[in-house]
């Protein structure tokens, strides 16, 4: 991996399901689909309070967190998550959220609205279920600007 | 490591004392709708007085006697008005009854997992929005006043799907409030649902919950109590097969009659019935020889539980499959999701589409049944190996005890799947379609196979190999993790 200076460098991200969300297997194939594109991962699995997501984006020095959500609450789960961040110091930290993230079918179909209210919480990606990795590692390169 | 010396709990009947106790003392403080009911004889009463037609247990074993099958439809959203309009619809649009349906009633995962708090906070806000944030009914926020309101709704038995970290408090109430179905499964709490509660919390929560059952039972209310494992929509069927065989002994410890088995597909129809005609053989003979005697057995399926796709005739195409399945192996009561299931928890509309599927599938197909083939037969034979393996060794870890054996198993790796939140399990096994989509080993971990099944699995999955011309590895694992969803 490298910057737009050409120098060598490892990103990290921490990745993991938010809330009491039990479903592991969305953040287990992000897992290993940035790890095999060269990320440093650090892996929560399930239950990840945002917390524990912000603890661990601390102590590992993370350039983003990726939030995984399948239940159907993640939209409850993840309210205030940018304003912890940035008590906590990391004001610049990259936020994704992905996933099915509302439950009523209403809202579900629906995804300009949640994307428009997590993006409001202040998410800088928001993904719809069934994205796959590769686009989530590009938008993330892109990001971080290294190629 | 574990010794068997240091594992508290033992696959033995909670006397009355100790269930009362834990009831007064544990379960019902957990929250303030517990003290509704402290009188668990009154309770009782109550539901003695539903009709035979509203019972779950009664309405299954009839059915299988006549060999006919019940359709259960999940349902779930955080208000009363939204499920009991959803309960009617459904029941008035399809010819859904008690004969040929019961209801699933899910509860959101806060409930699931106690957070009464945080689902009591999930319910004011859906109210005040008009729209449900919770991913189902959050039973224990309303107590039995309302969970009687949703029973007297239905013309179909009504159940509660009781998985997950601890569902002792609203086992309670719905049996309270003259429900007739629950589950009991620990270790599928364990892989499914819960990321650090150790096995041995998990099978002491199911135990009061068996024996909550048992005592409903004992006293002329039959309930039906589900022993399944959906688990995570990427076990083995052998896992799964095992989870199930190995918890029948759980439950019929604690007094349980009436257990309903209930398996979730691969998808390979062959073998699918073959891992539930093996299941039901073999939880029958292990509780046989255990000494537990007059239980019935109802076998059952869930539908697939890895991801959905998202086009609603996709998901059609999966709701027939799943039901064909069934009605092909004989498998009594099954259970629907809906062809909104990638999206999110089914509208009304959605639960009775699918039982309009499934109705024309019953008419339509009759008393089609798989006929025997050399490909049953082996697929039998290799699981029945497999899942015989497996108790044999649990049981001589736990000394015959067998919820010493599992807590022995799942700390040794001997008993482990793929892709769980549970820290307590190992990881080590990698599973994988073979050509006909069968799920194989592509690595076994420590789990104590047969060397015939290993080399079946190989075999197998060299089959695909050759045909895909590519290599069977982690790529091939996640391909088929997802591939259903890629409609």
């Amino acid at each position: 991996m490298e910057n737009s200076d050409g120098v060598q460098t490892k990103k990290t991200v921490v990745i993991g399901t938010i809330g009491s969300d039990a479903h592991v297997a969305g953040s287990w194939i992000l897992k290993r689909s940035f790890q095999d594109a060269g990320f440093n991962v650090v892996f929560l699995g399930a239950m990840v309070s945002q917390k524990e997501f912000i603890n661990a984006a601390i102590e590992t020095g993370a350039d983003a967190i990726l939030v995984s959500s399948m239940y159907g609450m993640g939209i409850l789960d993840c309210e205030g998550f940018r304003k912890k961040c940035t008590e906590s110091g990391l004001k610049d930290i990259l936020l994704y959220v992905g996933g099915m993230l509302a439950a009523p079918m209403e809202l579900a179909k629906n995804w300009n609205k949640i994307e428009e209210k997590m993006k409001s919480e202040g998410f800088d990606r928001v993904y719809a279920p069934r994205t796959l990795p590769e686009v989530c590692i590009e938008d993330l390169k892109k990001d971080l600007k290294i190629s | 490591m574990h010794n068997i010396q240091s594992i508290k709990v033992s696959n033995k009947r909670l006397t009355e004392e100790e269930f009362l106790k834990i009831r007064k003392e544990e379960v019902l403080p957990m929250w303030e709708t517990g003290k509704e009911i402290e009188n668990l004889d009154q309770c009782v009463e109550y539901a003695k007085q539903m009709p035979e037609s509203k019972n779950m247990a009664l309405q299954l074993v009839k059915a299988k006697e006549e060999k006919r099958f019940i359709a259960i439809s999940h349902f779930g959203r955080a208000t009363v008005d939204f499920m009991t309009e959803g309960i009617e619809y459904t029941e008035g649009n399809t010819g859904a009854d008690a004969g040929n349906h019961n209801w699933f009633i899910e509860g959101d995962t806060y409930t699931r997992k106690c957070k009464y708090t945080e689902a009591a906070k999930g319910l004011e806000r859906s109210k005040k929005d008009g729209v449900s944030y919770l991913n189902g009914w959050p039973v224990v926020c309303y107590g039995v006043k309302e969970a009687r309101r949703l029973n007297e709704t239905a013309k179909s038995p009504l159940s509660y799907n009781g998985s997950d970290e601890d569902a002792r408090l609203a086992t309670e109430i719905i049996l309270a409030g003259g429900w007739t179905g629950t589950s009991a499964h620990a270790l599928e709490n364990g892989i499914a649902h819960t990321k650090d509660v150790p096995l041995e919390n998990l099978i002491r929560y199911t135990q009061y919950k068996a024996r909550l059952a048992a005592y409903y039972t004992e006293r002329g209310v039959p309930i039906n109590v589900q022993n399944g494992c959906p688990g995570t929509g990427y076990d083995s069927n052998g896992y799964t097969s095992f989870a199930v065989v190995s918890e029948s002994l759980l439950d019929a410890e604690q007094g349980v009659k009436y257990e309903h088995l209930v398996l979730p597909p691969s998808l390979n129809m062959i073998q699918d019935i073959a891992a539930m005609r093996v299941t039901e053989r073999l939880a029958a003979e292990y509780c046989h020889k255990a000494g537990y005697k007059d239980i019935h057995f109802i076998c059952g399926a869930y539908p697939y539980i890895g991801p959905w796709p998202q086009d609603s005739h996709a998901a059609g195409a999966m709701i027939c499959q799943n039901a064909i399945s069934c009605i092909l192996g004989n498998i009594t009561g099954f259970l629907l999701k809906s062809i909104e299931e990638a999206w999110g928890l089914p509208t009304k509309e959605g639960v009775a589409t699918s039982l309009h599927y499934v109705f024309q599938l019953l008419r339509v197909m009759g008393t089609q049944r798989m006929p025997e083939s050399k490909e049953l037969e082996i697929e039998e034979k290799m699981l029945e190996l497999e899942v015989r393996s497996l108790m044999e060794r649990v049981l001589d870890l736990g000394d015959g005890d067998i919820a010493k054996g599992l807590c022995m198993g799942v700390e040794m790796g001997l008993v482990d799947t793929m892709v769980t939140p549970w820290k307590y399990n190992k990881g080590n096994v990698l599973n994988i379609r073979d050509a006909e989509g069968c799920t194989r080993y592509l690595e076994k971990g420590n789990l104590p196979l047969p060397e015939e099944v290993v080399e079946f699995h190989r075999q197998k999955i060299a089959e695909r190999e050759k045909r895909e011309k590519r290599k069977a590895d982690i790529k091939m694992v996640i391909d088929d993790m997802t591939f259903v969803s890629r409609a």
